[in-house]
């Protein structure tokens, strides 16, 4: 059991998502920065599925009713376990009645936790995240507050010999630390109904991330874009990255819990690869574009996979030495 | 027949046309069923539209040739599949959807029979008239996108948008009608409200509606909504 003595600025369950669900108007969902949600399962043993906490710019303070394996990933935060400090990419043991401290979320805008065997509360339509704005899954549809208690799943890693103590690995793994904390160029598949004038536009300036962002999507602020002349686009599909210009002619990054279908004219969307720098914005960081072709996506996307594997060699090589 | 664009590296849209009318909605509908029963591996989620269907997909799947572009093996795949749409729907249910129209229900009934130059009575009488099919599900879950509104009912949205719409609303925005599921935001005018539930996550069927499904208003009164109210879970 997870017993949470503080629910932080905005903490949630989170997994990678109902997609399936899009085509009943459900959104997508699922934590920000998938990448680091599933660096925070891999380093616990979890499969990349599991549920975890997703930590928005000030942590909770947690206990552990039972000995358990946890670890941080995602940005860089203030944390605690007892007195020891928690590195995120360790993995840690918190024995039985010890009180995991989480502060400011310091390089981005969100970590993740994950504990070993995961959150264990109820999948609705195929996942355990929450739809906060339909207000269902996760935990009761809602953020945590103080009093809650979390079920945990049964974890794949053994408990360590001295389960008593807290310890912290003094190896680190976290490849998804790719981002900047002020300033993100992110990498846009243009739309090919965009008009080339609009995209020269948009690639020519530079945005702030407006505070009226949320996981729904990031509204920026700068100076109005021109709206295309005539916007013929039916309502249709969007996706995650996909980047909206409404008629008052400042472009919305399309989020995790975007709608599934829009329709405002669409610029383009945001390279996979660049999805974890676009979660990690902060509001007031800057926000520039720049285009790339759907197969420069796709090489860079093969190239991190191969990054991501020897980084999962190297875990697999420490999770062998711990037993 | 078919188009295809890119919607960043991890999705699709499959283009049918470019206009709102039932036939080219029954090929975009014939196509995702085409598209689940093919099982493909790398296909994540189909997202019909009016006239598109959105396809989510693993772009690092096995199935992809990695040394070859993605789209002329993307298409490959789906060309078969886009080949002689029927522009008809197969199936489709009949639901009947009864709404107390006007009143503490309908706040905005007055302003759409002004707008429309009618009695409010009328503006009942031709909303609860036509046969609306649903073309498909999107905005917040469960909501209908539907086609067969009298033009004479289109009302302009608030100028304001009001905070919170309540669960069951039926309201006219422009020239499209539809119901809120659930309290949400909304801009559009509301003329009445049902008693029945379009959403919830953990019915075995969440959503009431399904595209292709026609959709037909039956006027009921306050005393009847409240009744069905009570019984409806």
């Amino acid at each position: 059991m997870l017993s949470v003595l503080a629910g932080g600025l905005l903490t949630t369950v989170q997994d990678q998502g109902r997609s399936a669900w899009q085509c009943a108007g459900v959104s997508a969902g699922g934590a920000m920065d998938r990448a680091a949600a599933r660096w925070a399962n891999r380093i616990v043993g979890n499969a990349d599925t599991a549920a975890v906490l997703e930590i928005t710019l000030r942590g909770p303070t947690l206990q552990f009713t039972g000995g358990c394996w946890l670890a941080l990933a995602g940005s860089e935060l203030d944390a605690h376990l007892d007195a020891q400090p928690l590195p995120v990419g360790s993995l840690a043991w918190a024995p039985a009645g010890s009180r995991l401290t989480l502060g400011a979320v310091r390089g981005g805008c969100r970590s993740y936790l994950a504990l070993a065997g995961g959150l264990d509360v109820p999948v609705v339509l195929g996942s355990r995240s929450t739809a906060l704005r339909a207000g269902f899954g996760g935990w009761g549809g809602r953020p945590l507050q103080k009093g809650d208690a979390l079920p945990v799943g049964v974890p794949s890693l053994p408990a360590p010999r001295v389960a008593a103590r807290a310890q912290v690995s003094s190896w680190r793994v976290d490849p998804a630390i790719r981002w900047a904390r002020s300033f993100a160029a992110l990498r846009l598949v243009a739309s090919d109904e965009l008009p080339p004038d609009c995209l020269a536009a948009l690639q020519a300036r530079e945005f702030t991330v407006s505070p009226q962002s949320d996981r729904m999507g990031l509204r920026l602020a700068g100076a109005a874009l021109a709206p295309p002349a005539q916007d013929l686009r039916l309502s249709a599909g969007l996706a995650f990255g996909s980047v909206q210009l409404p008629p008052d002619g400042r472009p919305i990054i399309l989020g995790a819990d975007r709608q599934p279908t829009g329709g405002y004219a669409l610029l383009g969307t945001v390279a996979t690869v660049d999805h974890g720098k676009l979660a990690q914005l902060c509001p007031g960081a800057r926000v520039a574009f720049a285009r790339l072709t759907l197969e420069e996506a796709r090489a860079a996307l093969y190239r991190e996979q191969a990054q991501e594997a020897r980084a999962q060699l190297m875990l697999a090589h420490q999770h062998r030495q711990l037993f | 027949m078919a188009r295809l664009h890119a919607l960043g590296d991890a999705a699709a849209l499959v283009a049918l046309g470019d206009t709102i009318d039932p036939a080219t909605n029954a090929r975009v509908h014939a196509l995702a069923a085409r598209l689940h029963a093919q099982h493909f591996p790398w296909l994540h989620a189909v997202v019909p539209a009016y006239a598109s269907l959105t396809l989510h997909y693993d772009p690092l799947h096995a199935s992809w040739d990695r040394e070859q572009p993605l789209w002329p093996q993307l298409e490959a795949q789906l060309a078969p599949l886009w080949q002689d749409l029927p522009a008809t729907f197969a199936t489709g249910r009949r639901i009947e959807i009864p709404v107390w129209y006007g009143g503490a229900a309908g706040p905005d009934l007055e302003r759409v029979a002004a707008q429309a130059g009618l009695a409010p009575d009328d503006v009942v009488a031709r909303h609860a008239a036509p046969d609306y099919r649903v073309y498909f599900l999107g905005f917040m879950p469960g909501f209908p996108y539907l086609g067969g509104l009298d033009a004479a009912l289109a009302t302009p949205r608030l100028a304001t948008p009001r905070a919170q719409v309540p669960a069951g609303s039926v309201a006219i925005g422009g020239a499209q009608t539809g119901i809120y599921p659930q309290v949400a935001p909304g801009g559009w005018n509301l003329i009445g409200r049902t008693p029945l539930r379009l959403f919830d996550p953990v019915r075995a069927t969440p959503c009431l509606l399904a595209p292709g499904d026609t959709l037909v208003f039956r006027v009921i009164d306050a005393a009847t909504f409240r009744a069905l109210e009570a019984t409806s879970c």
